[in-house]
């Protein structure tokens, strides 16, 4: 249940264009909702305590590798499916910080795949626009590769920015955009050094979020 | 603070990990081999199964490769890509491949390691609800017939391989009555002749190019046969100066000039031993010498001339180092310098992006053959067969067959 929440009334001009995106967001998503359109308009706040779980479903561009005596090359890889699961704090209403895990699949040319799951600490701000929200993520942590026959554990850091619809105070929906930044370091013999490569993926997922 | 979602996320990401963590980093970087894969180039034949005993043979005028895909045999045309099955007679399951040359002595195979290029093709089949294996002889229009050579009653075969004009069967009815016969002639009479001395599994031979051009064998638990065109026999244990070889593969090189050389590859630790092919018909090859290690089992060995602008090198197969472990690492390309006595081999397996970034390049190794100009064919335990045009100079483009 939420914890400390408190409400504040919005200016009326601001409650119709609100009004107006939230008709939109529901009319091509294709969901009716009437969330708050009889009562009175509150903008919900979260506080030291609260809490946030969300799920992440869905594409990822394997786009570069940098790093090698080539300079960058093209991630030779399909797009690929991903998803996370992530866990947050509140410590204020702007700033969540917890943890993440995820993963991700894509094909190379002869159709072997790559896993990826990262494990990180994830920080979080949030700009706020009633009903909308933007977190801007930074989330820090190891990656667990695996390609045919070979594994490897790396650092991974993944910058992100999202786009939320808050459907109660509770459910928020909305899109994330979010860099993978894998620096994949060998420093030999096997595999030799210069094998190291900084990989470099954009993921871009639909998100479910719920906060309690 | 409810903790039940940070453990959640906790125990799925270690389940995952430990899931996907059951293997090493291997022998290259993943992003790195990912940037180079190329898509390999395929046909038809069934990637997932170990093959065996692949042979050339002429059949009503169609030069065609037949080839032993786990317990099926499959042929296609020389000059096409599309493998068909060869019924099984009677449902049969096959354990054996092999091919002779129908000519005493064939003409423009140097120092290759000769399969069949034109002649008959042999098959050991085994009954799917019992253990008596008989012998087939594949016929001009892809049928088997059963071979006039039939195994005596609670006789098995646990080898069979053709090197030129001989087929060369080992046979046991327990494990300390082995035994092996060169088997020479299937029509008409089988002068089957039993190489005193080799009770052991046959694994490889060749035919050495030097003066007699005699056979060379080896036996699973190091033993090495000579077999003259007399065909008088012999088999002796296999260098008995290193501790406890397992020979897996053996090929005759023509380097250096003479009668050539002879080179041995061990399962213990992938090493190459060499020695100077006899000049004199009739003696084994003596004073062999480790020239170099691959460091991890070796299967295979054959010598390609053409290699190395021409002046050849050694395909070295591997396989992995555990049974059970699927962690092959392909073949190793040799050069071999120096003079007898001091020969030293120079192995490697950084053999361009085709092959790094291919299944073969993973895959366990465990026959190489080779049917001149170039043409090399690598079958593999568990990931089909291979095959490439090897160039003079250039890297080699595999394709999964």
């Amino acid at each position: 249940m939420p914890n400390t929440r408190s409400t504040k009334h919005l200016p009326r001009s601001k409650s119709i264009v609100s009004m107006l995106l939230v008709v939109l967001l529901l009319t091509v998503a294709g969901t009716v909702s009437a969330q708050n359109a009889e009562g009175e308009q509150f903008q919900p706040t979260y506080s030291l305590g609260d809490q946030m779980l969300s799920l992440n479903i869905g594409a990822i561009y394997p786009l570069f590798y940098t790093g090698g005596p080539g300079g960058v090359e093209d991630a030779n890889l399909t797009v690929g499916g991903t998803g996370h699961l992530q866990w947050s704090g509140f410590l204020n209403n702007n700033i969540a910080i917890g943890g993440e895990f995820g993963g991700m699949f894509a094909f190379s040319p002869n159709g072997n795949t790559l896993f990826m799951i990262p494990l990180a600490a994830r920080f979080t701000y949030f700009l706020r626009s009633y009903p909308f929200e933007f977190p801007l993520s930074l989330a820090a942590g190891i990656n667990f590769s695996r390609f045919e026959e070979s594994f490897k554990t790396d650092p991974i850091l993944i910058p992100g920015i999202g786009f939320y619809w808050n459907y109660t105070t509770e459910w928020a929906f909305g899109l994330d955009m979010r860099w993978w930044w894998v620096p994949q370091i060998y420093t030999g013999p096997t595999p030799p050094s210069e094998d190291t490569r900084f990989g470099n993926f954009l993921s871009s997922t639909l998100s479910v979020m719920y906060r309690f | 603070m409810n903790r039940r979602p940070q453990l959640l996320l906790f125990s799925i990401t270690i389940v995952l990990v430990l899931a996907l963590s059951g293997c090493s980093e291997g022998e290259l970087g993943i992003f790195s081999t990912i940037a180079i894969e190329e898509a390999t180039k395929k046909n038809n034949l069934v990637d997932n199964a170990t093959t065996s005993g692949l042979v050339k043979g002429l059949f009503n005028g169609t030069e065609r490769y037949v080839v032993k895909a786990g317990t099926k045999v499959f042929t296609r045309p020389v000059s096409g890509n599309d493998w068909t099955e060869i019924s099984a007679p009677g449902g049969r399951l096959a354990l054996f491949v092999a091919g002779r040359n129908d000519t005493a002595t064939p003409a423009g195979l140097g120092g290759d390691e000769p399969t069949a290029a034109v002649g008959e093709v042999y098959a050991v089949y085994q009954s799917g609800s019992s253990d008596d294996t008989a012998v087939y002889r594949l016929s001009g229009n892809l049928a088997w017939t059963q071979a006039v050579y039939t195994p005596p009653s609670g006789t098995k075969i646990n080898g069979m391989i053709g090197v030129d004009n001989v087929v060369f069967v080992s046979t046991f009815t327990s494990p300390t009555d082995q035994k092996l016969l060169a088997w020479s002639d299937e029509i008409g009479s089988v002068p089957t002749v039993a190489i005193t001395g080799f009770n052991d599994a046959i694994q490889d031979g060749v035919r050495a190019g030097g003066v007699g051009s005699d056979y060379y064998l080896v036996g699973k638990s190091s033993v090495l046969a000579h077999v003259g065109t007399g065909p008088a026999t012999t088999a002796t244990p296999f260098n008995t100066t290193t501790t406890s070889p397992q020979p897996r593969g053996i090929a005759y090189s023509d380097h250096g000039g003479g009668g050539g050389i002879l080179a041995v590859a061990d399962r213990v630790d992938g090493r190459i031993f060499v020695a100077p092919a006899p000049t004199t018909p009739g003696s084994l090859p003596s004073s062999w010498k480790l020239a170099g290690t691959v460091g991890r089992p070796a299967t295979d060995i054959i010598w390609v001339s053409k290699l190395n602008g021409s002046t050849g090198a050694f395909l070295v197969g591997t396989a992995s180092d555990a049974i059970f472990k699927n962690d092959g690492r392909g073949y190793y390309q040799g050069t071999i310098s120096g003079t007898i006595g001091t020969y030293t081999i120079s192995l490697t397996n950084d053999l361009g992006n085709n092959y790094k970034a291919s299944d073969l390049a993973v895959s366990s190794i465990l026959q190489f053959r080779h049917f001149g100009k170039g043409t090399v064919f690598a079958l593999t335990g568990g990931r089909g067969l291979w095959s490439t045009a090897y160039p003079d100079s250039a890297d080699p483009t595999w394709r999964w067959e």
